[in-house]
């Protein structure tokens, strides 16, 4: 009995490893995607679990609300150009849009509400600097870059 | 004498390196010069002079002793001595090397600033050059009064050919430039304005029941109107809570909101909706005030719009009011709307036999929408009743459902079915002359292909089978096939 469990043995082994070898090459490290993050004024009291927190985000930047929750600051969203990595990754992983999509709404808006996209800025301290004035503004930066913020600003959320 | 000359032989013995700096301290001296040479220097005689008072002051202790005891006394203090000034130089040592590394670290830090410096110096020379790009020696637009003012506008042309079944017609039947400002006086009042001028011919069939001889028609004085569509200013409380006042795009269904070119895959709106600027189920513009807000829950939300006013096309007296709720579901990609609405309407009518005339008839008008927005599939579906006083001739019914589907960015293909049951009415003008429409029902398959080289220039090309059923007056069923090409280019 043994000897004809061991080649069972070896192949269910076998296969379990092949399952294991395609599970984790389907799984991707969520510290891997976790290279941006969104920064708040901290004078913004808003605080939230990460996947709420998204949402509020997502509908911020799309002007489909304007103010914070909970509170009575109107939102300033900043974007950032459209060829850096921050606004493709938040586009892709935070709006969960293509940019014909978010071109598409922004037409929408545009012509229904007479509101535009999102200021771009380019270089991270100007960005920053906005944050620092404005209450209600948010905005996206590199991860590294929130390792010395200045002051008056905080991390919302990674991604 | 015996004691001085012992002294001086041990110092003679003393490890002399100690005194010393390091070769490294050395290299640093003839790098540093004179503060650091003096500094040394200071610190020598400093030693020397703690040696000397030490060893004097040890003198009168061995006068004073028995010399056997005296000397190993002395020794042992020099022993300490020695300790203490090995120690000592070990500290200077040990002082100057880090003096050292914080003056390279320093001249470091200082390159790394001055890159940083150049870096942002950089940044700003680029960001200057692109306002410089943008405005250059022109100067800017600034609105009189206001924090913010932003414009934009969009042109937008059709060419038409009409097949119907005794003729044809063809046309560049519609151009239309608007622009749109929005303004926003702080942060809780805005007004947003849309200004028209328009150049068109309507579709217009010659023949008695209007179904079987295409034309064109110019509206309006030689095909020009300039409307004012849209001038709103609104109060934002929160965003559960707007005041809005001026003329709106009433707020039902989901193309009628939407209703300007720019963002719409066919510009001819369903039947329900035409005549541009009439009420054949519900008006499409308003003017009088509303109350309308968003409510967020996690993902999902609910819009709500309630909503009074005067329809242009009535008598000012003549007013309509409506609710509309609206859920969004987020994960589904999906809206469902519920309409309700009364107002009053001015129409002439036969019904059917008779011309009679029938001033402010009450209806009242219900309709559910849903939209689709998931992934590449664009979805609208609408349908909506009323109830209509009898002098009106009649209960009206549309509904229409458009499948679209996104191919990429560029390509968007879409289908409608859309049907419209005017009530059999049939209007005719008071001064005589031809009927204005033709009974019974009427239906549409429009099949179209959107294309968006960049995002702010979109091109249409549309096929629409129309198919009109009999009527009571005897109107015949009839078809029509209807090509358009269209383009929209906003900004």
């Amino acid at each position: 009995m043994n000897q004809l469990g061991r080649p069972q043995r070896k192949s269910s082994i076998i296969l379990l490893s092949m399952i294991c070898l395609i599970l984790s090459s389907l799984y991707s490290p969520s510290f891997a995607e976790e290279s941006f993050a969104v920064v708040i004024n901290i004078s913004n009291p808003f605080k939230s679990q990460r996947h709420n927190a998204i949402s509020v985000i997502t509908r911020l930047y799309l002007k489909k609300g304007k103010m914070w929750p909970d509170s009575d600051i109107t939102c300033r969203a900043f974007d950032r150009y459209a060829t850096s990595a921050e606004h493709k990754q938040f586009v892709e992983h935070i709006l969960q849009m293509n940019e014909g999509r978010l071109s598409e709404h922004w037409a929408k808006m545009k012509q229904l509400r007479g509101d535009t996209s999102p200021r771009k800025i380019k270089t991270t301290r100007i960005l920053l600097k906005l944050i620092q004035k404005n209450p209600g503004a948010f905005g996206i930066v590199n991860r590294k870059e929130t390792v010395d913020l200045p002051k008056g600003i905080r991390v919302l959320f990674y991604f | 004498m015996l004691t001085i000359s012992f002294q001086i032989t041990e110092f003679a013995h003393m490890d002399t390196s100690s005194f010393c700096p390091s070769l490294h301290s050395h290299s640093a001296l003839k790098h540093q010069h004179h503060p650091v040479l003096g500094l040394f220097a200071t610190r020598v005689i400093g030693i020397l002079s703690l040696v000397l008072l030490q060893v004097f002051g040890m003198m009168s202790f061995g006068q004073a002793a028995d010399d056997t005891i005296g000397l190993t006394d002395i020794t042992q203090h020099l022993q300490k001595i020695q300790h203490q000034i090995d120690e000592t130089l070990e500290r200077v040592n040990r002082l100057e090397l880090k003096e050292h590394s914080s003056l390279h670290h320093s001249a470091e830090s200082i390159d790394e600033k001055m890159q940083n410096l150049f870096d942002r110096v950089e940044a700003q020379e680029d960001l200057l050059q692109d306002i410089d790009q943008k405005v250059g020696s022109r100067s800017l637009v600034r609105a009189f009064d206001a924090t913010q003012f932003d414009f934009g506008g969009f042109l937008h042309s059709t060419f038409t050919h009409i097949n119907g079944e005794k003729g044809s017609a063809t046309s560049f039947d519609r151009l239309t430039f608007e622009l749109l400002f929005k303004v926003q006086f702080n942060e809780r009042f805005s007004a947003f304005f849309a200004q028209a001028f328009i150049r068109e011919s309507n579709t217009r069939f010659t023949d008695t029941f209007q179904r079987t001889s295409p034309g064109f028609a110019f509206s309006g004085s030689g095909g020009m109107k300039t409307p004012l569509v849209i001038a709103w200013a609104n109060y934002r409380q929160s965003d559960a809570l707007n005041i809005q006042i001026g003329r709106y795009i009433t707020p039902f269904g989901i193309i009628n909101i939407e209703h300007f070119p720019a963002i719409l895959l066919d510009p001819e709106q369903p039947q329900f909706l035409r005549p541009f600027s009439g009420d054949t189920i519900f008006p499409n513009f308003i003017t009088g005030a509303q109350i309308h807000g968003q409510l967020f829950f996690a993902d999902d939300s609910l819009q709500y719009n309630i909503y009074t006013g005067v329809f242009t096309g009535s008598t000012p007296e003549q007013f309509y009011t409506g609710i509309r709720g609206a859920y969004t579901f987020s994960q589904l990609g999906s809206t469902l709307g519920i309409n309700v609405g009364t107002g009053k309407r001015s129409l002439t009518t036969t019904a059917p036999e008779m011309i009679t005339p029938s001033r402010n008839s009450t209806f009242y008008m219900y309709g559910i929408d849903l939209l689709i927005d998931n992934g590449p599939i664009l979805w609208k579906n609408e349908i909506f009743f009323t109830d209509e006083d009898s002098r009106s001739g009649g209960n009206r019914m549309a509904y229409y459902t458009q499948p679209a589907y996104r191919i990429n960015d560029q390509w968007i293909a879409f289908y409608r079915y859309d049907f419209l049951n005017d009530g059999s009415l049939q209007i005719a003008p008071t001064s005589g002359g031809p009927r204005l429409q033709t009974p019974g029902n009427s239906t549409e398959h429009v099949f179209g292909m959107n294309f968006l080289p960049v995002p702010n220039v979109r091109l249409r090309a549309s096929f629409t089978l129309k198919e009109y059923s009999s009527g009571r007056l005897g109107a015949q069923n009839a078809q029509a096939q209807i090509f358009q090409l269209s383009g929209t280019f906003s900004f």
